[in-house]
């Protein structure tokens, strides 16, 4: 089971960090050291906002403003991408599935209406997609969700910390029962108009 | 096998004789519209045809049942009406006492020959139907989908024809199920041209509409309008499975979605589904994107809705991201992941 913590903080600084226990740690929010060592299992980190500067993992710069668009990091052996800015596209999306992320970490990206770009592009990409605004929770494609909604809630700990928990084996799952990406039809994009308009 | 099949290719043939056809078409009558045909207008009225695909034993019931959607969907002086996908099948329940009973019965592999024999068969009675229907009730028609065995391959095609009965588009399914490749059914080798007139209109087959691409590609086309026949294999209705197909697509590519939904039980497999015509969010007062929807996910019905071209087409405008990442699409698809595609052509592997 992979297991994410969010600290739901006030300010929106975002820090990212792999714990020694092997869980992953999301914060929006300044943390004291004091503050830090209390909670389960969480380690102190050293990197902090700016030093997550993030610049030329991401091909498709198109304009200045998303030239900063994502960090990627390795975590468990799978490929995390963390989006900095609320500009999506599915064309991004299909991007960084196909070249390897089965993470996608929205922090700043308001995601309150029911099915938004992030859950359908969970769904078309069969990604984790997690978002924090308004509370922590995954995005994961509905054939591995208990209710079919394609959203599985954060476990609130304490007050402003979240768990959110997923096996692996549940995206291989999902992309067994229907198989989406294998059935893309770059042949047929590539010579339609749409590819060089 | 390849005598039964024939046999049953004829037996089909015969219980879906000319004679009977004529006798039915001669008591259609035309039906009076209250509204003039006008494709220059803004707002298109669209009825959207969710329709139960079990097997019939007698081809004049499936007749009735897709004639009394026409006649429903005018009387509330429809401009296009769009079915479901694989709206032939049904036929091919004239053959029932011969065919396997069930999907769970036998492998869906084995009915490969069986669909390759009578598919034909099926197919063009249910496209002179649809074409005779379309000119009588002057109704721009997505006929739904239908199988069929086309350049030695097994296409699940989808078929639109205008007022006059002239078929504006013919587009195979261009992504699969991986269901429909066990069952032998080859993926259409491309988006094909199809004519925007009287409509700005593209026609795809529902799984196709579960790929942004397909929207990215019908809008470059000058698509405002895109017809979506389904059939989901579920036996239980989710909407939040269902959301993932045109909902989605038209929230990415402003455009509104048409969709024609085949429900019951075919080959064995249940289908369940909503007919619905669906817009961006920012469309719709309240905020759900959903114009008209079935109520529920079995059985028939017919929902009729208005569609504003002129806010479609303003909010395509105002939408320009998409060109920007155009440039970059080799980027996307970069060859590496291209060669690890079965989806490419399955039928030449």
């Amino acid at each position: 089971m992979s297991t994410v913590w969010v600290w739901d903080g006030a300010d929106v600084t975002l820090l990212a960090n792999i714990l020694d226990d092997g869980s992953f740690l999301i914060c929006r929010s300044v943390l004291q050291p004091t503050e830090l060592v209390t909670l389960p299992g969480v380690r102190l980190w050293t990197g902090s906002y700016p030093a997550y500067e993030l610049h030329g993992v991401h091909p498709m710069t198109l304009h200045p403003g998303l030239a900063t668009m994502a960090i990627q990091c390795q975590w468990a052996g799978h490929c995390v991408t963390i989006m900095t800015e609320p500009s999506w596209s599915p064309e991004s999306q299909r991007y960084f599935t196909l070249h390897g992320s089965d993470v996608i970490v929205t922090p700043f990206m308001a995601d309150r209406a029911q099915h938004g770009p992030l859950w359908r592009d969970a769904q078309q990409n069969q990604y984790v997609g997690l978002s924090l605004w308004p509370t922590p929770q995954l995005t994961l494609p509905c054939e591995i969700t208990e209710d079919n909604t394609g959203i599985r809630p954060g476990l609130l700990i304490k007050p402003g910390l979240w768990r959110l928990e997923w096996a692996w084996s549940e995206l291989a799952t999902a992309r067994e029962i229907f198989a989406v990406l294998p059935y893309l039809r770059q042949d047929v994009y590539r010579r339609h108009p749409w590819w060089n308009s | 096998m390849g005598v039964m099949t024939s046999l049953g290719a004829q037996w089909l043939g015969y219980a879906l004789r000319d004679s009977a056809w004529r006798r039915w078409s001669l008591t259609i009558s035309e039906p009076q519209r209250s509204s003039v045909y006008d494709p220059s207008k803004s707002l298109v009225r669209v009825a959207v045809v969710q329709f139960r695909v079990d097997p019939v034993t007698d081809p004049q019931h499936w007749l009735l049942r897709v004639t009394r959607c026409f006649q429903q969907a005018s009387s509330q002086d429809a401009d296009i009406i769009v079915f479901g996908e694989d709206m032939a099948s049904p036929l091919l329940g004239v053959l029932q006492r011969f065919l396997p009973r069930s999907a769970n019965a036998v492998p869906l592999r084995s009915l490969t020959p069986w669909l390759k024999a009578l598919s034909p068969v099926a197919y063009r009675y249910w496209y002179r139907t649809m074409q005779f229907l379309s000119q009588r009730f002057a109704m721009t028609t997505v006929a739904g989908s239908a199988m069929t065995w086309h350049q030695q391959q097994l296409l699940n095609v989808a078929v639109t024809f205008d007022p006059m009965g002239q078929e504006i588009a013919w587009q195979p399914k261009l992504h699969l199920f991986p269901m429909e490749a066990t069952l032998g059914i080859c993926p259409g080798p491309d988006l094909t041209a199809q004519v925007l007139d009287p409509w700005p209109l593209v026609t795809l087959v529902c799984n196709d509409a579960t790929y942004y691409e397909s929207f990215r590609m019908a809008r470059r086309l000058g698509a405002l309008l895109v017809a979506v026949p389904i059939a989901d294999p579920e036996a239980c209705y989710s909407v939040d499975k269902a959301r993932r197909g045109a909902w989605a697509r038209v929230q990415e590519t402003p455009s509104a979605g048409l969709v024609g939904a085949s429900t019951g039980r075919l080959f064995g497999i249940p289908l369940t589904g909503k007919a619905g015509i669906y817009v961006p969010r920012d469309l719709t007062l309240d905020g759900t994107g959903v114009i008209v929807e079935s109520e529920h996910p079995v059985g028939d019905d017919v929902q009729v809705g208005v569609v504003d071209l002129a806010s479609l087409a303003d909010l395509q405008e105002r939408d320009g991201l998409w060109l920007l990442t155009t440039p970059w699409l080799d980027t996307v698809y970069s060859p590496k992941n291209e060669t690890s595609s079965p989806g490419a052509d399955p039928c030449t592997s």
